[in-house]
């Protein structure tokens, strides 16, 4: 398959340019993801004579600059991209629900587009960067969600991460990285009814609601030692280091106990987790 | 030493902390839809018609009196259902014939729903009891039932076994690799361990002395089997079951056997 590429860049003076960029991809190994939260597993298929290869095309304007000293650099860009043969589970199907996929995925388009920026600071005791990302990603494919367009699985409408290191006396950095991510799209029940003497649950829209955002702060410290012949460094690290529960998954039960006789519970992995590292460089 | 020791188990604390809590969701409302459970049976013929509710809509299901729900067998007999005290759509005195086709027709507030399904050969059980083995160090409470697959067929079975009465668990499964063998099912009731802790959140599953099981075994359709399948399905894969209909109604036919009773009790000697 042919994925032409092509990309200009006009330089408006030392510091500052504009680019544009456009490609086409292909992509022969799809991964389905679960749409739900109840089960956060992908199942992954080859392309083959039923299934397609996801081809897409993207496009791209964007504009970088630099302060003078180059101790300051920014970025901004837009993205365009429409996709072809995006798959996604037939309703009523999911990834254990027979071993041939062909006969649980229904093909369809894709479209996502939006705008990252990003700022940088280079030099000096203090660096680090700032980059933001707005972005919508959309499917629509025949016999899913009535053929109307529903928010993909990997939407992520803001994207944020603030980075900053600062370089201590005596071989010391300190490093502290701060993310956040809105929730995940997830389908989430509409209403309820009885089948078999049992609650059944009733989907309208699916990835119609928002998982809780994610975000957390990883800090570390580390020590640097140049000695004769090699290098070694200790790393002492917090991953999440004010205990965020982000959510892993998210399902819907009965609840007796409640007057609405259901409840969503989250289920979160990890609180902090402390690290430690020791790295010789030679 | 010992302060890295120790130190090593807080960062172990640390690591294994996942968490579960409860969060509150807004969920959108949704124009009601209707949904139509049908049974056809060696007892009886009977149909539940009910709607959605909301997810805040803590009441239990309404079941509609204002429907026209009627039955049509394949022999052409045609039964018109009337409403009972209890909910159920039910024609005095009929009860189901194997091998024929029954078509449900259902028409409430200017709709109209269709299904249609075949009542199947029966089949008995033949061994229902209690095992207590042990996996991996854990004693397991097992319910075990054995009958004997109808040969020359594909069969499609759904089980549904009741605690005194009340729904307890069920499961559909299929004949597939056992034509006309005897089929053996263990079904998982509880551990002891969670009898022994006896929590809250396990009282639904946990089997108290002196409860009396109760299974029914029930021949049904591969449409059947293919949309109880899906409903199994659908809380783990946030889907709706397969055959809704257009218009928003479920239905489904099905065999039902009369069930078998044993008791429970816990492991001799234990």
């Amino acid at each position: 398959m042919l994925e032409p590429r092509a990309s200009l860049n006009y330089s408006i003076d030392r510091n500052q340019s504009i680019k544009a960029g456009y490609s086409r991809t292909s992509q022969n190994i799809h991964a389905l993801r679960v749409q739900n939260m109840s089960l956060p597993m992908d199942r992954y298929t080859m392309s083959s004579n039923i299934v397609k290869p996801q081809t897409a095309d993207q496009f791209s304007l964007g504009y970088v600059a630099l302060t003078g000293n180059q101790v300051y650099e920014f970025s901004a860009e837009g993205y365009y991209k429409s996709i072809r043969n995006v798959l996604d589970y037939k309703d009523g199907k999911s990834f254990n629900s027979e071993i041939e996929i062909e006969r649980i995925i229904l093909a369809g388009k894709g479209r996502s587009y939006g705008m990252e920026m990003y700022g940088r600071k280079n030099t000096g005791l203090f660096t680090g960067w700032v980059s933001y990302t707005l972005s919508w990603s959309d499917n629509r494919i025949p016999g899913i969600n009535e053929g109307r367009w529903y928010t993909a699985g990997n939407d992520r409408r803001h994207d944020l991460s603030v980075v900053g290191m600062y370089e201590l006396p005596r071989g010391w950095q300190m490093a502290a990285t701060w993310v956040y991510n809105t929730g995940q799209a997830l389908t989430a029940p509409s209403a309820k009814y009885v089948v078999n003497g049992e609650t059944v649950y009733y989907y309208a829209e699916r990835n119609g609601y928002r998982a809780p955002a994610y975000h957390r702060l990883d800090v570390s410290a580390t020590h640097t030692k140049v000695k004769k012949r090699y290098t070694r460094e200790w790393s002492f690290g917090l991953y999440n280091a004010y205990g965020r529960y982000n959510p892993f998954i998210i399902s819907f039960e009965d609840d007796d106990s409640k007057p609405s006789g259901s409840k969503a519970v989250q289920t979160s992995l990890f609180g902090v987790i402390p690290s430690v590292t020791y790295t010789i460089k030679f | 030493m010992r302060y890295i020791f120790y130190s090593l188990w807080a960062c172990l604390l640390f690591v294994f902390t996942a968490c579960e809590k409860e969060i509150e969701m807004n969920y959108r409302s949704v124009e009601p839809l209707y949904v139509v459970e049908g049974r056809v049976t060696n007892e009886v013929i009977e149909v539940l018609v009910t709607v959605t509710r909301d997810m805040d809509d803590g009441s239990n299901p309404a079941a509609q009196d204002d429907a026209v729900v009627t039955v049509t067998a394949g022999n052409g007999d045609h039964f018109l259902l009337s409403f009972e005290p209890d909910g159920y759509y039910r024609a005095a005195g009929v009860t189901g014939t194997v091998g024929e086709n029954y078509l449900l027709t259902v028409a409430v507030d200017g709709k109209e729903f269709a299904s249609e399904s075949v009542m199947h050969e029966a089949t008995g059980i033949d061994e229902l009891y209690f095992q207590w083995p042990k996996v991996m160090g854990e004693r397991l409470v097992i319910l075990t039932f054995s009958f004997e697959d109808i040969p020359g067929e594909e069969n499609y079975y759904c089980y549904r076994i009741y605690r005194n009465g009340e729904n307890y668990r069920w499961n559909v499964f299929h004949d597939r690799g056992n034509d006309g063998q005897v089929i053996t099912l263990d079904i998982v009731c509880m551990t002891e361990q969670m009898a022994e802790d006896n929590k809250e959140d396990d009282w639904d599953d946990i089997l108290y002395e002196g409860d009396v099981v109760e299974i029914e075994l029930q021949t049904i359709d591969k449409r059947t089997y293919d949309y109880l399948f899906s409903v199994g399905l659908s809380d783990a894969a946030s889907m709706n079951p397969v055959d809704i209909l257009p218009g928003g109604a479920s239905v489904i036919l099905r065999r039902m056997l009369l069930p078998v009773r044993v008791p429970y009790f816990r492991m001799p000697g234990s």
